[in-house]
């Protein structure tokens, strides 16, 4: 038996998604669910099915069932502040409790999750460690019950939320694939029904299930049944050792992860009316809690996607202290992943032209192409206030005006009674004893807003590298060594690397963007060298990491391509004839180069063959996308250093200007 | 003069805020740019198409286009004096102090009021945008105000954005949500507002200077390119017309008038229809198949070109959608929307050509109605 209706009719596919809402619906010690699809994929509409769904769950004490939380929302609305009431008499300060505290007993949704600011996020997460906001600010020391649960969206082509909201929510759906024919029909026929009846959304009689006037009161119903069902199922010892043992093997830190996967398979048992917990809730609870956390490395989240400065902690009263024992564990994971464990040197050598000479190649007019950040994203450019201020600590004059205003006329007041203190900012006397300070803006420390600027990200470098069974001859050893020294060097500047392999049947992506050394360091370390060369699925694979990194705003992408330049299987199938043909192969690279080109890509073609052994391959691959050839020679440790640093700051001074 | 009135008790307010924009470029004088100006009016048709982003040349009459079609537009209703435009005849929508008043059981005063058309500039920072605290009032009464920003007076109208391609990531950001959800929430300074913001999203820009994050082009529902035109007749009769308005706006006016009352007439006919348009279900299937044979991502491919190809019915007076509404629209609805794969030879249009010519194929009877 299952749900009887599907309140979630409306939205065609997406059975994850719809089944986790109904979990969370049920117990909502599962935390949240974040659910990462593609836009146009019907997100929107599912979050307002839900919220209906909990109205009609809700004690009518309550007042909102979903607390939406905006993108540009400040703390002190979050968090909850101190904020004027207008009265007869002059306005009445009062405390008003923030969004985290309104959406206590119900959900707080938010729409792009992904891009909400990092500060944000950890309130959020904070509070749903303890299930209450501690408000710690303009003179107000407080705290409210939040338990709420977190329903956040987002689109994963623009990154994912940041590691400490993932690791306190227990649902994780992700999203639907591109559509098939009859998903796509049966979008268009629900919209013109939609369109003829105008009276409301009427599905057109779902295969399997009969329509009701009343789909989310039916489904309602099942879920108060499913929650009475919920303390009574029983969970068999066997299948709770399995279930555990699969979240062990996922080797993530705390054991949160193994409370919620018990969690979802309990409530996926109650909604399906088992009061045993059966393989298929085993099944559920690890599509939906386990698996999405084993992801490929190119699926890992990346801390705080857009907002890249992790900003200092000191001064954030509004936090609650990090005794708290979850946010302390949680907390240590990125810091361990990003310590600076020295890398060793592996056999190595680069050469010392590679980097040196790059400055001159960007300073003789080579520039070409979309500028594709350097207006909108040049870093230095502010972009928004914050209470919080930044390296530059440059203050927003009216952003901090606008902190102020509210409470002139209650400082004027109080800065008027104060005998002394505060003479000096009492200009002449005669005035202002009326609790005018002298007809000036009383500015106390807490209105101070910084403006943050964007952009200051560093630079992520793209290793593409050829693991191709040539390789093993053409000095990978000395390619991984070279590697190695750049990683080290990536740590000093904050940089970023990101790892495509390509070899073999095709490209991956074995490291997305991250600042992760030692996950960088395993990986080249571990790279084999066998099969064909299909440079251009390389390419094809390199590309499409720059780009969504650009499309972030976080670093400068640089590739640096490192090949014996032998490209023999190209990235399409040839449509006709036996095999790879030359002409299809140089086709690609082309067309490849081209857009790595167009998309003003500073790249560096590395060949690894030795000098009597190179040919033209590798300084046409070069040619082709305007990037800087060299060869892998002998070079010493120190101009190596002196190279990657001449390099990174060249790249950083072009962010710059 | 046989206007076609709309109310009998607002006749004269209608025509006036005709008659005083004299300043405006009638829309039907701008040459060629078909497709933009098709593009725009099928937004008007069905405000759910979602937006129009123009891309291309500089002085190819974008702004023109979106003022025109303003100005063409038959004026809207708000209650009067609300800073919001609440529109009265959407309980919904209102602002809270309009739902206050109707709660108190009062009448909601109306206004009509042209078509606003706001802009956004590309410095434009947030406060502005979403609507912020009323610095004046509070200083002077120490009360919170919420003075409304641009988002708010876009309201019922347009928003236009010149250089999207340029605008900050977090304006965008801001905008996707509004657009998206027809509402404005903030929560900042200590104020908690939420209005409507219903408005067609008009962007434009110069793709060489830097591209559209993809989430931005996709929440657009059209998108078209323009160029400069090469036909020389066509680029001095330009001039000719431009020299005319400016020189005289009033008479150049009063010449398009003919013109522009057809377009009227003719656009409030099609606002009547839009909503009785049906598409049979071969030519859904079609559709359905079509961004199939795209791989366009998500539902939003269909789902436009189903808004765009009934609106454009509607434009061409009939009550069913035919394969050749459907073929105008196409690419305009998906070329926008399809997977970026360097090693595609063609172009998104071409590539959506040759799927329609799949789905679609041109029958020898609506070939000679695309050519007449």
């Amino acid at each position: 038996m299952t749900v009887p209706v599907d309140p979630f009719a409306s939205v065609v596919g997406q059975p994850l998604a719809k089944r986790a809402l109904l979990l969370l619906a049920v117990e909502p010690r599962l935390g949240g669910l974040l659910m990462a699809s593609p836009s146009g994929t019907g997100k929107r509409r599912l979050v307002k099915a839900f919220a209906s769904l909990l109205d009609a769950l809700k004690p009518e004490d309550r007042e909102a069932a979903l607390v939406r939380v905006p993108l540009g929302v400040s703390e002190d609305r979050l968090l909850g502040g101190l904020s004027p009431v207008p009265a007869t008499a002059g306005p009445r300060w009062r405390y008003r409790g923030g969004l985290l505290a309104r959406a206590d007993r119900s959900v707080l949704q938010v729409d792009h999750i992904n891009l909400l600011p990092e500060s944000s996020l950890r309130a959020i997460a904070s509070a749903l460690d303890s299930g209450r906001v501690r408000v710690e600010r303009e003179g107000v020391s407080t705290s409210h019950p939040a338990r709420f649960v977190l329903l956040g969206t987002y689109d994963p082509a623009e990154g994912h939320p940041a590691a400490i909201v993932q690791a306190r929510v227990g649902l994780l759906a992700d999203g639907a694939s591109t559509p098939d024919l009859d998903q796509r029909l049966l979008v268009l026929e629900f919209l013109q029904g939609f369109e003829q009846s105008k009276q409301g959304w009427e599905p057109p009689r779902a295969a399997h299930e009969p329509v009701r006037a009343d789909p989310a009161g039916a489904a309602a119903e099942s879920i108060r049944q499913a929650r009475r069902l919920l303390s009574r199922v029983s969970f068999p010892e066997d299948d709770l050792r399995r279930l555990i043992a699969a979240a062990a093997r996922l080797e993530l830190e705390g054991h949160r992860l193994d409370l919620f996967a018990m969690l979802a398979a309990r409530a996926n048992a109650a909604l399906s009316g088992r009061s045993r917990v059966s393989e298929d809730d085993l099944e559920m609870a690890a599509q939906l809690v386990l698996r999405p956390r084993a992801v490929p490395a190119d699926e890992q989240p990346h801390p705080g996607p857009r907002h890249e400065e992790a900003q200092s902690e000191e001064g954030q009263t509004a936090e609650p202290p990090a005794s708290d024992p979850g946010a302390a564990t949680e907390e240590r994971a990125p810091s361990a992943e990003e310590s600076p464990i020295p890398v060793d040197p592996l056999p190595g050598e680069f050469p010392e032209e590679m980097f040196s000479r790059l400055p001159a190649a960007r300073a003789d007019g080579r520039r070409r192409g979309p500028r594709t950040r350097s207006l909108p994203g040049s870093p230095g450019r502010a972009f928004r206030t914050d209470p919080r201020p930044d390296r530059r600590r440059s203050i927003a004059v009216a952003a901090t005006l606008r902190a102020a205003a509210p409470w002139q006329s209650w400082r004027r007041r109080r800065t008027g009674a104060l005998p002394a203190g505060n003479r000096d900012r009492r200009p002449a006397p005669g005035r202002g004893s009326e609790g005018r300070a002298g007809g000036r803006m009383v500015i106390r420390a807490s209105d101070l807003r910084f403006r943050r600027f964007r952009g200051k990200a560093g630079i992520l470098f793209i290793f593409v590298v050829d693991a191709s069974g040539s390789m093993a001859v053409n000095r990978m050893a000395q390619a991984k060594g070279a590697m190695a020294r750049l990683l080290q060097q990536a740590y000093v500047f904050r940089d970023q690397v990101a790892l495509v392999r390509f070899g073999g049947e095709g490209a991956e992506t074995l490291l997305p963007p991250t600042r992760s050394l030692q996950r960088a360091k395993r990986l080249v370390e571990a790279l084999p060298a066998s099969g064909a060369t299909p440079l251009a699925a390389g390419l094809v694979q390199a590309l499409g990491v720059a780009r969504a990194a650009r499309r972030r705003g976080s670093p400068q992408p640089v590739l640096l391509i490192l090949t014996d330049g032998r490209a023999n299987r190209p990235a399409r199938p040839v449509p006709s004839g036996p095999g790879p043909t030359a002409a299809a192969l140089q086709q690609e690279l082309r067309m490849l180069g081209a857009e790595i080109r167009r998309d003003d890509l500073t790249a560096v073609v590395v060949d690894t063959r030795p000098s009597f052994l190179a040919g033209e391959e590798g300084r046409t691959l070069a040619d082709r996308t305007g990037a800087r050839y060299l060869r892998l020679p002998r070079t010493d440790q120190g101009s190596l250093f002196q190279a990657v640093k001449s390099l990174a700051e060249d790249v950083r001074g072009q962010a710059g200007g | 003069m046989s206007l076609p009135e709309p109310r009998p008790t607002k006749p004269r307010k209608a025509k006036a805020s005709r008659g005083n924009a004299p300043s405006v470029y009638p829309f039907s004088a701008i040459v060629g740019q078909e497709d933009m100006k098709l593009a725009l009016l099928l937004t008007v048709l069905d405000s759910q198409i979602g937006g129009v982003v123009v891309m291309g040349h500089r002085g190819t009459a974008k702004s023109t286009a979106v003022r025109a079609l303003a100005d063409l537009l038959p004026p809207k209703v708000r209650v009067k004096g609300c800073p919001f435009n609440c529109d009265p005849e959407r309980d919904r929508d209102l602002c809270r102090e309009c739902r206050q008043r109707l709660g108190k059981g009062k009448r909601l005063p109306r206004e009509t009021f042209a078509v606003p058309v706001v802009d956004l500039p590309l410095g434009a920072t947030e406060d502005r945008v979403c609507g912020s605290l009323d610095i004046e009032q509070a200083l002077n009464r120490g009360v919170k105000v919420f003075q409304p920003g641009l988002l708010a007076q876009a309201h019922q109208g347009f928003l236009y954005i010149d250089e999207v391609n340029l605008l900050e990531d977090f304006l965008v950001d801001l905008l996707l949500d509004a657009a998206a959800s027809g509402r404005n929430q903030v929560e900042r300074e200590g104020l908690s507002v939420s209005h409507a913001a219903r408005f067609v999203l008009v962007g434009s820009g110069n793709p060489e200077e830097g591209e559209l994050r993809p989430q931005l082009l996709d929440r657009f529902g059209l998108f078209v390119e323009v160029r400069t035109l090469d036909d020389l007749d066509e680029r001095i009769e330009i001039v000719r017309r431009r020299q005319g308005f400016e020189q005289d706006p009033a008479g150049f006016c009063a010449q398009a008038d003919l013109l522009q009352e057809e377009s009227r007439r003719k656009l409030k006919a099609a606002l009547s229809r839009v909503s009785r348009v049906g598409v049979d279900s071969g030519l859904l299937r079609g559709m359905a198949e079509l961004c199939l044979r795209l791989e366009v991502a998500g539902h939003r491919g269909e789902l436009t070109l189903y808004r765009a190809s009934r609106a454009l019915a509607a434009w061409r007076g009939r009550d069913a959608v035919v394969p050749e509404d459907i073929r105008r629209v196409a690419v305009m609805s998906l070329r926008h929307r399809l997977q970026r794969d360097p090693l595609e030879p063609l172009e998104s249009a071409a590539r959506i050509e040759q799927a329609l010519d799949r789905v679609f194929p041109l029958e020898p009877e609506d070939a000679r109605a695309a050519g007449g």
